[in-house]
């Protein structure tokens, strides 16, 4: 008796999936948008998939994209911080326009031998679910660039800026173009390029004397490093370039047993 | 005159260093990155630290930030940041051997932002094979480069 009721149970339940899902599914080819491209596929005869159109989120990063050495376009890799700028798709928000983080004029390639100026990317994004007797029993979101905007320029071969080889530097650890694993940040050898950055050189450059500008902790500089002992510029350039604000900080060492102040001056720290 | 000819050898090398190469000498480029190795551990020898920064001048890695297990991409930034502004402090070059922190006193109300390639770090540093760091034991690494801080040619 009690197997029975199982039974009529199940039936029951694939019966009413027959006839739900079509509602479940009705609004798609009603937009006339993305919705278009939900699709249906059983496996079984009470499971199935469904593919259908999500929202884009606001970042793509290289967990979302399923990799993480970076987004690979015309034989580099990229960066794979991703902020979306432009939604294509009004009704489900599914198709979406992607730059990279800070919105650069361009990027440099993870290998540093390409640029891509404008960089863009147009981003599908869809979400699976995995269906078993009326319940979703997995679901796994889909990100899939459908067109690369901007254009991408070899450095070596003459495309950074009408020169072969650049010597400016990319200094800037909140660039998005800044490789952590680069040994360098100055080309010049293998027609390498570098990131757009701001201009400024890096943070072991600069005048012999400075602007000797007294900053006082939470001021900007500008981009210019402090003296340590006295907080006035000093004609270095901050790696932070113009996020570069001055903080009167303590440094302690450990002595085996307790933190021991080994002194304390101004810095500039992003 | 065996010796005239090889006093006017050895003044020929010394005079003209470069000669047969056909390049200008070479000046010793000073580095604009300099490495920091990041690990993790399962417990940091320091009690209530949430990272350690290490400075070592006589064994390489020079510089090592260690990390707790569940370190996050904020963490990473945060113990990145310290080092900088250790590096301003003490030089790019640490002149002597310590575990340091820094204390913000005045002039941020802010939270650190974040680094773009932290996370993609953390990911990397947890799929890394474990590799022997002394004086810190066998735990997975990775070397990062950072901008230098310290001025060229500025006295440390």
């Amino acid at each position: 008796m009690h197997s029975n009721t199982r039974v009529w149970w199940r039936a029951l339940t694939s019966a009413s999936l027959a006839v739900l899902l079509p509602f479940h599914l009705l609004p798609a080819p009603l937009t006339g948008q993305s919705d278009s491209s939900t699709i249906v596929q059983y496996t079984a005869p009470d499971e199935y998939q469904v593919t259908r159109p999500m929202a884009c989120p606001l970042q793509l990063t290289g967990g979302f994209l399923g990799f993480f050495f970076g987004y690979e376009h015309a034989g580099h890799e990229w960066t794979d911080q991703w902020e979306r700028d432009k939604v294509l798709d009004p009704v489900n928000h599914s198709l979406a326009e992607y730059v990279p983080d800070g919105d650069p004029l361009y990027i440099v390639s993870r290998d540093g031998e390409a640029r891509w100026y404008n960089p863009r990317l147009t981003v599908r994004c869809t979400v699976t679910e995995w269906w078993s007797r009326g319940r979703i029993v997995r679901a796994r979101d889909s990100y899939k660039v459908v067109n690369n905007g901007g254009n991408v320029v070899e450095c070596g071969a003459g495309g950074g800026g009408g020169t072969g080889r650049e010597l400016a530097e990319v200094t800037n650890p909140f660039a998005s173009s800044y490789d952590p694993y680069a040994s360098s940040d100055v080309s010049g050898v293998d027609g390498t390029c570098s990131g757009i950055e701001d201009g400024t050189s890096g943070g072991g450059t600069g005048t012999s004397t400075g602007s000797g500008t007294q900053y006082q902790p939470g001021d900007y500089t500008g981009g210019e490093t402090v003296d340590w002992g006295t907080g006035q510029g000093n004609g270095g350039t901050s790696v932070c370039g113009t996020m570069a604000i001055v903080e009167y900080v303590c440094i302690d060492v450990w002595d085996g047993t307790a933190w021991v102040e080994w002194g304390c001056g101004y810095v500039t720290a992003c | 005159m065996f010796s005239r000819i090889l006093g006017v050898l050895t003044a020929a090398f010394a005079l003209f260093p470069a000669s047969g190469t056909g390049q200008a000498p070479k000046t010793l480029a000073t580095p604009s990155r300099i490495p920091v190795t990041i690990a993790v551990v399962e417990r940091l020898s320091v009690a209530g630290a949430p990272f350690l920064v290490l400075r070592r001048t006589d064994v390489a890695p020079r510089d090592v930030i260690l990390l707790p297990t569940g370190a996050d991409a904020r963490l990473l930034s945060e113990a990145v940041q310290t080092l900088l502004v250790a590096r301003q402090a003490g030089g790019d070059t640490a002149v002597a051997s310590a575990a340091l922190r820094v204390r913000p006193q005045r002039g941020r109300t802010s939270q650190r932002p974040v680094l773009p390639w932290a996370q993609r770090v953390l990911a990397d540093l947890r799929r890394a094979e474990a590799r022997p760091i002394e004086g810190v034991g066998s735990v997975p690494t990775v070397e990062i480069w950072l901008p230098r801080q310290t001025r060229r040619g500025a006295p440390r």
